[in-house]
């Protein structure tokens, strides 16, 4: 007659429960794989990130160029038109009545309006110039991240560290914290708090601080 | 009209360098000099007899409120003034460089009359002291 041994239900619940943790502890040496081959491609979105810096900075280095270049043509076209109206008026009125008083006048109408013109495209230029400033603000942004994701790096690599050696020493890898002192980059809309909006927040803040 | 003040204009970004200089340029200052951090720019406002700077605050050796206390810690350039012109947007950093002597302070991205103004009033306020 076999007995049956009174403590059998409690080696089978326990290796149940064995299985169960060996189960969950592959998961987590194949988590930390994972996350190990994410680390790997790290360095390359690094890399893409800094191509982007170096292509907006481009970009805006020749935007300012020809900004740079045009704005004197502007300028020269609008003053020498400018400088020839009175004599052309004063042409004009010696040929008062005659075919080449109206081909004057119309001159004249032209040069007035390349004055103008002139002038327009030398604040549009302006406006272009500013316009540029974007690549300062989102260069700063992406450098941001660029750090986040050598921090990322360092991390995902101590994890990957750890599943290779099954459980070694323990911590959590150092993250340098972010300075203040160095600066925070621009305001990014949902992310950054404490944030002043605009110019005349600015203003209003330094005036209660008696500047 | 042209004035022969001396600025130096100091940013990490030489984007944002040259745009500066440019309107410098439109508002009568040709004589604009750069520097791409707080430690370039120190020895150069030591020796080159500026008058008037203009710095971003995040750079990466040396943040432009560093440069900032440094000026104002220093006997032969305390009195220069210091515009900041920054993305740097926290009202705590502002209260701090207000404390550390900002002379102004202007948030990216600005437009070229806030910058205009802000030189202004910097410039006004320098004469009237002198007065």
């Amino acid at each position: 007659m076999a007995a049956t041994n009174p403590l059998e239900p409690m080696w089978e619940d326990l290796r149940a429960l064995n299985a169960s943790l060996q189960r969950t502890l592959d998961e987590f040496r194949n988590s930390f794989r994972r996350a190990s081959s994410a680390g790997k491609e790290m360095p390359d979105a690094r890399v893409r990130l800094d191509h982007v810096l170096k292509l907006t900075e481009d970009a805006a280095h020749r935007t300012l160029d020809l900004v740079e270049r045009s704005g004197p043509l502007a300028d020269r076209l609008s003053v020498d038109a400018a400088a020839l109206i009175d004599p052309i008026r004063q042409a004009r009125a010696a040929y008062t009545g005659t075919c080449v008083a109206e081909l004057l006048f119309r001159v004249e109408e032209f040069l007035g309006r390349v004055q103008q013109d002139g002038s327009s495209v030398r604040a549009n230029l302006a406006e272009v110039l500013m316009a540029q400033s974007y690549q300062d603000l989102s260069g700063q942004i992406i450098r941001t991240v660029i750090k986040l994701v050598a921090e990322l790096e360092r991390t995902l690599s101590h994890f990957s560290e750890l599943a290779g050696e099954g459980g070694a020493e323990q911590g959590a890898a150092a993250v340098a914290p972010v300075s203040g002192g160095n600066g925070f980059g621009p305001a990014v809309p949902g992310v950054t708090t404490g944030a002043v909006g605009a110019q005349g927040d600015v203003d209003d803040l330094l005036a209660d601080l008696g500047m | 009209m042209s004035s022969d003040l001396r600025f130096l204009v100091v940013d990490d970004f030489s984007t944002m360098r040259r745009i500066v200089k440019n309107l410098l340029q439109e508002l009568g200052y040709p004589n604009v000099q750069e520097a791409d951090d707080g430690n370039t720019a120190l020895p150069m406002l030591k020796t080159g007899n500026f008058d008037f700077v203009i710095t971003d605050w995040n750079m990466p050796q040396m943040p432009g409120l560093d440069l900032l206390k440094a000026v104002r810690a220093d006997a032969a350039l305390k009195h220069l003034p210091v515009l900041m012109v920054t993305a740097e947007a926290k009202r705590e950093q502002i209260v701090e460089a207000a404390q550390a002597g900002v002379s102004g302070y202007v948030i990216k991205p600005f437009t070229a009359q806030t910058l205009s103004e802000k030189l202004n009033k910097i410039l006004q306020a320098k004469t009237a002291a002198k007065a």
